[in-house]
């Protein structure tokens, strides 16, 4: 089990650990539990080092950039987008 | 005198000498009367009748009241206001999101069980509030529950809440619920336990999960 509240994917730090399944809480931004799936052999050392050179990637950075270049073009907040989208 | 075969009615011989036939008539009269009386004591609407401990001689039933039911009380029919025992049942909810990157059945942080006593079958419904992964890829999200107590069964695919991720939308999360009747079950104490999966290896989001078990008897 560790407790962090660096800026985690999980998904990311799952595939770091070599696909071992992990359960998370990220409920409390500042003490992110996460902990390793039943029938998962992953020690709490070996978690805290994946954890601590684990460097997240934001995988909506890049279609965040490109909705919001639209955006821009069209002079359009991304509220009234919603508002035209329904 | 001789006598009737089934209730002992008395009539004359077939070689007696007749001297009082009114009266021979009038008791026989008076004894079928008072048999066929004891035989159907109806006296008011609804009137049923069952035999009693004496021979020949059935007892009176008035009807009940509208709703009561026919049963038996102290060896012989009565009507009785029937009692509602709802099914045992049972539930859980863990309103907190959690996820997990298991690739099989897995507990999420919180661990969510309930315990009902059930017959041989029960009625499992499993609803959660489910979001996918990442915007590209098409992870399947599952949750089921494993049995334990006085039955042993493993979490599988057979018994499924899935929700699977749309690639065209960035993130897709939905309201889900499904059923199930589980049957084969050993009766007795059985613990129903929430597991999940994630069947690509992406992050899958549970929130606001809830399962709910109602016995269905054997």
């Amino acid at each position: 089990m560790a407790i962090t509240s660096k800026e985690i994917n999980l998904t990311q730090l799952s595939k770091e650990l070599g696909n071992k399944g992990l359960v998370a809480d990220f409920t409390d931004p500042k003490k992110k539990l996460i902990i390793p799936a039943e029938g998962v052999e992953l020690s709490d050392s070996e978690l805290k080092l994946a954890i601590d050179a684990h460097v997240a990637i934001d995988e909506n950075a890049e279609k965040n950039a490109q909705r919001q270049a639209i955006l821009d073009r069209l002079g359009l907040t991304a509220d009234e987008a919603k508002l035209i989208l329904g | 005198m001789a006598t009737t075969t089934n209730y002992s009615w008395t009539t004359p011989d077939d070689t007696a000498l007749v001297k009082d036939g009114a009266s021979a008539i009038r008791s026989l009269g008076t004894a079928i009367d008072t048999t066929t009386k004891n035989l159907n004591p109806s006296t008011t609407l609804g009137d049923i009748q069952y035999r009693s401990s004496t021979a020949n001689t059935n007892t009176r039933l008035g009807i009940g009241s509208t709703g009561q039911v026919l049963t038996v009380s102290g060896g012989v029919p009565a009507w009785a206001t029937p009692t509602s025992t709802p099914p045992t049942n049972g539930q859980s909810q863990v309103l907190t999101s959690q996820a997990t990157t298991s690739t099989s059945y897995t507990d999420l942080a919180t661990v969510q069980s309930v315990t009902v006593t059930t017959g041989t079958r029960a009625l499992v419904i499993l609803s959660a509030l489910v979001t996918t992964p990442s915007p590209a890829d098409t992870t399947r999200c599952a949750m089921s529950f494993a049995v334990s107590g006085a039955s042993t069964v493993s979490a599988s695919d057979d018994y499924q809440l899935m929700w699977q991720g749309n690639n065209a939308r960035a993130y897709y999360d939905i309201a889900a619920c499904n059923s199930f009747i589980v049957t084969g079950l050993t009766a007795g104490s059985n613990t129903f336990t929430a597991k999940f999966k994630s069947n690509l290896g992406a992050s899958a989001t549970w929130e606001d999960r809830r399962i709910a078990v109602i016995d269905m008897g054997s």
